[in-house]
């Protein structure tokens, strides 16, 4: 074991905190989905492109510095440290763009991975239908070929981005006759493509960040489609797998949280919220060094297994508790918002609450998690499929 | 960074899984329970074969001069195995206090001693706290006023004190004199009880990892409703929530170890969290293990009663489950104050 970080990184973290320090922006941006507020996501991030700092683990060819795991995680962790504003194409950077890398061709990845990193295509995720929640691969969007344009129709929904991107990587049915995991392809479709249509939807918390695409004889190029034609299933566990395991920061966003509950305590803290801060704190700790032997894992190149849902699920779990915490410290005050009409997006304590719960549904819920681990993990029998 | 085991490591955590096989396997440990002593002099002689008392203690004192993650593999395993002996305390806490605390003159006399075994030592860290396998114990290291003395095994009185575990062996120690005092302890207290909460959760999450796995297979052997019981989706999920905590506290033991062996100063209080996700995770895989396996786990022949005890046992251990969460928050509160406040936060 040695888990000390090499002169290397040390250094490298000294030199994206200065920068980071110095070229952050002042104040807080409005949300991305007003005109102001994309405005200002997209000079930020300009910003970050010139600079490298786009994705730094990216490979060079494609507009990264080609750093490894590690230096992406120190990043991370330093963005993570300053609060700085959500990336936009959080989508493209962490999930689309990476399995493009994995399974697109030299053309695919030419075409499309540059314009990630510089933002001229937003990319959003379009796995989930109304029909088709956990039960994934049970989905009714179809693609029929015809001459060399694939043809879509159905609906996809909960589409995080979808009011700003350009660009969505979906799953859709190419092969009805085929056993349901098998007759699934993975594309890439231009958003202003005739026949498909964007509508917002507000949640819970009063931020327009859903979409619903309604997708209705939409064409597009049958060169889209990332590896094979129907084994989408097997390119979108690549997907999926970074999703769930790699936080990008979530590690230092979960300990800071801890940091301000407990600032939050007051004076005189009383013994049993001192115990159940303690309890949050290890877990946030637990999670941290998890996040480092995951990345160990990957900077290795070995498999690792079903690490991803374990931290999903324990993800999700920690940070809820620890939220619930804060409402209770907060008690009374815990549901009070300053006026104004209804659809007004909650503040941020409120609001960073209920994305906590949010996280025990996306990316797959909690009883998924917990169904691959014991499937996986454990080799328990599996859950009956249709 | 590397969070897995060196080869040697690793080499040595499976010494230690043979040997404990060999010796404490749930029909010797049984056999054992008749017997006032209930301790295996091949099991400690096996032990002191592999060098594990001898790992803290330098070169000098003939010791081996390894680290405290040497000896990761070996406490972890003995919570897997359930071993009846007080390994923590006589192969890393109790080595360890003499080495860090004791005078020059005292390390001369005991070290070389403890790292050949033929002195085994035990430690209680709390002032009048019982001490594990104090019966077979040539030195016996106790607290009091915040300070640490050691008691030849001669010079003591011990009375057992009986628990749930039939192979535990505890006992109040009552000393007929004042014993040596180790001139450090006071100072480097805090030293030696991060050993102990470290060492403490790699036993809790070697237990938990045993009571899940166990279980696991049982699920997959015990049918009821024509089908095995691991199929239910309910039962499925106890056991993946299980795993998941006890995954997440053997990486927090691991890691605050290393940094306790590394003399961070952030060692201590990364130590209570690991112990609080130790104890933690070890009491859900305990609730879970029972449950699961249904009345034949609530038998006294069943041996799943060796683990379901020792982990109930180890969660109060070594200082009480609340007293280490309430220092951690206050850990966390101190920490809070000197972290940097972002602006933007409300
Ligand atoms: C904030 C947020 C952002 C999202 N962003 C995106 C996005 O960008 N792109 C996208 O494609 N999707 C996105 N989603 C959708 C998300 O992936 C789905 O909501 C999720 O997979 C669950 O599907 P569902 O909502 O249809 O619920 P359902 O699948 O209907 O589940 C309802 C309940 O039934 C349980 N359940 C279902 N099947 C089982 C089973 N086999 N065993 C046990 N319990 C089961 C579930 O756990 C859940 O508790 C987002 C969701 C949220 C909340």
């Amino acid at each position: 074991m040695d888990l000390m970080f090499s002169d290397d990184l040390v250094a490298f973290r000294a030199e994206v905190r200065a920068w980071l320090e110095s070229n952050r922006p002042k104040g807080r941006f409005q949300p991305y989905y007003t005109e102001d507020g994309l405005a200002q996501h997209l000079e930020w991030e300009a910003r970050l492109f010139a600079a490298g700092y786009s994705a730094p683990g990216w490979p060079k060819e494609f507009g990264g510095l080609g750093l490894d795991h590690w230096h992406q995680l120190i990043y991370d962790e330093e963005y993570a440290r300053l609060n700085l504003p959500e990336r936009v194409n959080k989508m493209g950077l962490l999930h689309g763009g990476p399995t493009v890398m994995a399974h697109g061709t030299p053309d695919q990845q030419e075409a499309w991975l540059p314009s990630i990193l510089n933002n001229s295509d937003i990319w959003c995720q379009g796995f989930s239908e109304p029909d088709a929640g956990s039960d994934l691969a049970g989905l009714r969007t179809t693609g029929r070929i015809e001459g060399d344009q694939l043809v879509l129709n159905g609906q996809k929904t909960w589409t995080s981005f979808g009011v700003i991107a350009t660009k969505m990587f979906a799953l859709v049915r190419t092969d009805r006759e085929a056993p349901k995991h098998r007759g699934i392809s993975f594309v890439i479709l231009d958003l202003d493509t005739e026949g498909v249509e964007v509508r917002p939807l507000r949640q819970l918390h009063g931020h327009a960040g859903f979409a619903e695409v309604f997708l209705t004889e939409a064409a597009v190029p049958l060169a889209n489609v990332v590896g094979p034609h129907n084994e989408g299933w097997r390119i979108a566990q690549t997907s999926l797998k970074l999703e769930r395991g790699m936080g990008r920061g979530t590690h230092t966003r979960m300990l800071h949280t801890v940091d301000e509950i407990a600032r939050r305590l007051g004076a005189d803290p009383d013994t049993g919220s001192l115990e159940r801060l303690g309890s949050h704190r290890a877990w946030a700790f637990a999670y941290e060094q998890a996040t480092y032997e995951l990345t160990d894992i990957m900077s290795r190149g070995r498999d690792e297994g079903a690490l991803p849902s374990v931290l999903k699920l324990r993800l999700s779990e920690i940070l809820t508790g620890i939220r619930e915490e804060e409402r209770n410290i907060l008690g009374e005050r815990a549901e009070q918002i300053p006026a104004g009409p209804p659809e007004v997006p909650l503040p941020p304590t409120q609001r960073e609450y209920w994305h906590a719960r949010a996280g025990e549904i996306y990316a797959g819920t909690t009883e998924i998690q917990k169904n691959i681990i014991s499937e996986t993990a454990l080799g328990l029998p599996r859950e009956p499929r249709s | 960074m590397r969070y897995a085991f060196s080869p040697e490591q690793q080499a040595f955590g499976e010494s230690a899984t043979d040997l404990f096989a060999r010796h404490c396997s749930p029909g010797a440990q049984r056999l054992s329970w008749m017997d006032d002593s209930g301790r295996d002099p091949s099991l400690w002689r096996g032990v002191v074969d592999l060098g594990a008392p001898a790992i803290l203690v330098s070169e000098e004192y003939d010791g081996i001069a390894g680290t405290e993650c040497d000896l990761l593999p070996v406490l972890e395993e003995a919570g897997r195995q359930a071993v009846p002996d007080a390994l923590l305390e006589s192969v890393f806490v109790g080595p360890f206090a003499i080495v860090a605390c004791g005078s020059e003159d005292q390390r001369r006399r005991w070290l070389p001693a403890i790292a050949s075994g033929e002195s085994r030592v035990t430690i209680a860290l709390s002032d009048g706290g019982l001490a594990p396998d104090a019966h077979v114990s040539d030195l016996i290291v106790l607290a009091r006023d915040g300070q640490l003395r050691v008691h030849q095994a001669g010079e003591v009185a011990l009375e057992r004190v009986h628990v749930e575990d039939p192979s535990r062996r505890l006992f109040q120690v009552s000393p007929r004199t004042e014993g040596e005092l180790l001139p450090s302890s006071g100072d480097l207290r805090d030293q030696v009880v991060a050993r102990e909460l470290v060492g403490s959760a790699a036993v809790l999450n070697g237990i938990a990892s045993h009571l899940v796995s166990a279980t696991v297979a049982y699920a997959k052997e015990r049918q009821q409703f024509g089908r095995l019981i691991g199929s239910f989706q309910s039962v499925k999920h106890l056991l993946a929530d299980a795993f998941s905590k006890v995954e997440l506290a053997t990486t927090a033991a691991r890691a605050a170890t290393w940094r306790v062996a590394a003399a961070d100063p952030e060692g201590l209080a990364s130590a209570r969290l690991a112990r609080i996700c130790a104890v933690e995770a070890e009491f859900v895989a305990n609730k879970v293990a029972l449950q699961v396996h249904g009345g034949i786990g609530f038998t006294f022949e069943h041996d799943l009663q060796l683990w379901l005890k020792r982990g109930k046992a180890l969660e109060q251990s070594h200082g009480g489950r609340h007293r280490v969460a309430r220092t951690a928050g206050l850990d966390a509160v101190a920490c809070a104050q000197r972290a940097p406040q972002n602006e933007e936060d409300d």
